[in-house]
């Protein structure tokens, strides 16, 4: 269904207010299609079906999970977790935060990249929108669709480790990660920039910039870089991203697009 | 050719295209009024040397641009590896990584439908060869608004497969070999 441009704002006020997320300063485009997804995936009619679905609890996580756009492999852009592999030899290197995930795939390329680092002291928070996405994170499975994917993408990494110690075969012939790898995680409710006095090492938010528009999108990385406990702290954003308003806070890595550290 | 009637450039291909793109960004001048935005299917891993070597040939700019990036003639912009590339109503370009469309991310529909809704008459819209239909309805969407449409011959595409399905949704404003694709576009001043 098309929606028009009034029904859009009046839209993104209603989930704003009951999402605690700034729908408002999504980026235009970005979210008339995603409102056009949400619809499909529950087959809303009218925006009536929309706002008696925001008054149910069930209902309500679903439309904050189908609002997140999900990353579709695990270790995407292998250069990027090469240089992640790095960067954790680093002692100092202490708390990681994931501040706005939406599937298991940042996360579980960030806890087995850990493990083969033998980095497993270090502190992974973790923000999420929904139980639903929660849920599917804490039940470990992997996506056997995209299998080849996943493995083309770890092959690239250049380790000694194989692929099948971290996802391994259940007796129902399905895909999930290793059992441990996520208990230590701290899982949090709520958006991201709607946290406080956190400090972290390192912050992976790749690829979620692109759902803001401008104005949201130089608050968000404003937090973020506030959010960086250290000069040389990273800020670790997608390869087609650019800390837009805080360039003079965060220097560009030279080897790997996306990555960025605090200037002092 | 009129100029001033078009404000953009947007072009289409995948399989076998990449030498037809190589040859068109070539014989662009330098002072080629239009910005040129180009979708071609690619591996979603080889980020490097793809956009190097097409900018080696041209005497434009030719880069991938960043989320939220302005569009500018004397660029070439190509759309990164798996990322959808859209055309912003503020000519701005932004990217996503939203479900693929036809297996492709970037997918050219995205990119040919939301350029015609920002420019509508004002924008070229040209469909190469490849092996997916893809494309096809990003084209239509251009001609519906009344931009100027080419497609690539599929007697001359290394796969005919995504000129014809174009074909098979509208009349497009020409059809023609690469050459000609290259010649209609070196006569715009």
């Amino acid at each position: 269904m098309a929606l028009t441009i009034s029904e859009l704002k009046d839209i993104a006020l209603n989930l704003s207010e009951r999402l605690k997320v700034d729908y408002t300063n999504f980026a235009d485009g970005f979210f008339r299609r995603r409102i056009a997804y949400l619809f499909d995936k529950m087959s809303f009619h009218r925006t009536q079906d929309l706002y008696s679905a925001l008054a149910s609890l069930v209902k309500f996580d679903e439309i904050a999970y189908y609002l997140s756009v999900p990353q579709t492999e695990l270790f995407r852009a292998p250069a990027f977790w090469r240089h992640i592999i790095k960067t954790l030899a680093d002692p100092n290197v202490k708390s990681i935060w994931l501040p706005d995930l939406s599937s298991y795939h940042e996360l579980y390329s960030l806890l087995i990249t850990l493990d083969m680092a033998g980095r497993n002291d270090i502190r992974v928070v973790a923000n999420l929108l929904s139980d639903k996405a929660k849920n599917a994170i804490l039940s470990l499975n992997v996506n056997k669709k995209d299998e080849q994917q996943d493995i083309s993408n770890f092959q690239r990494l250049e380790t000694q480790a194989s692929f099948d110690q971290y996802v391994l075969t259940t007796p129902d012939g399905s895909r999930q990660l290793r059992k441990g790898l996520v208990d230590t995680v701290e899982f949090r409710n709520g958006w991201f920039i709607n946290t406080q006095n956190q400090k972290f090492d390192i912050i992976i938010l790749r690829d979620t910039l692109l759902s803001y528009n401008l104005k949201l999108h130089q608050q968000a990385v404003a937090h973020l870089a506030d959010s960086l406990s250290r000069p040389g702290a990273l800020l670790c954003i997608g390869a087609g991203e650019r800390p837009l308003g805080s360039q003079n806070r965060l220097a560009p890595d030279s080897s790997t697009e996306g990555v960025y550290s605090l200037i002092a | 050719m009129a100029t001033s009637q078009y404000k953009a450039i947007v072009i289409g291909g995948s399989a076998g295209s990449y030498a037809v793109v190589s040859k068109i960004v070539a014989a662009l001048p330098p002072d080629f009024p239009l910005p040129v935005i180009i979708c071609m299917h690619r591996l979603k891993h080889v980020r490097a040397g793809f956009v190097e070597a097409l900018n080696d040939k041209s005497q434009l700019n030719v880069i991938e641009p960043y989320d939220k990036q302005p569009v500018e003639r004397g660029n070439v912009y190509v759309a990164p590896a798996n990322y959808h590339l859209f055309v912003e109503y503020d000519a701005t370009l932004s990217l996503s990584i939203e479900e693929p469309h036809l297996f492709c991310r970037p997918a050219i529909d995205h990119t040919l439908s939301s350029a015609a809704k920002t420019w509508r008459d004002k924008l070229i819209g040209i469909i190469l060869t490849g092996a997916n239909k893809d494309g096809a309805q990003g084209l239509k969407d251009i001609a519906d608004r009344g931009g100027y449409t080419i497609v690539q011959d599929p007697a001359t595409a290394d796969v005919p497969t995504m000129p014809r399905a174009a074909l098979r949704l509208l009349q497009p404003s020409a059809t023609l070999p690469p050459q000609g694709i290259i010649d209609f576009l070196k006569s715009i001043r």
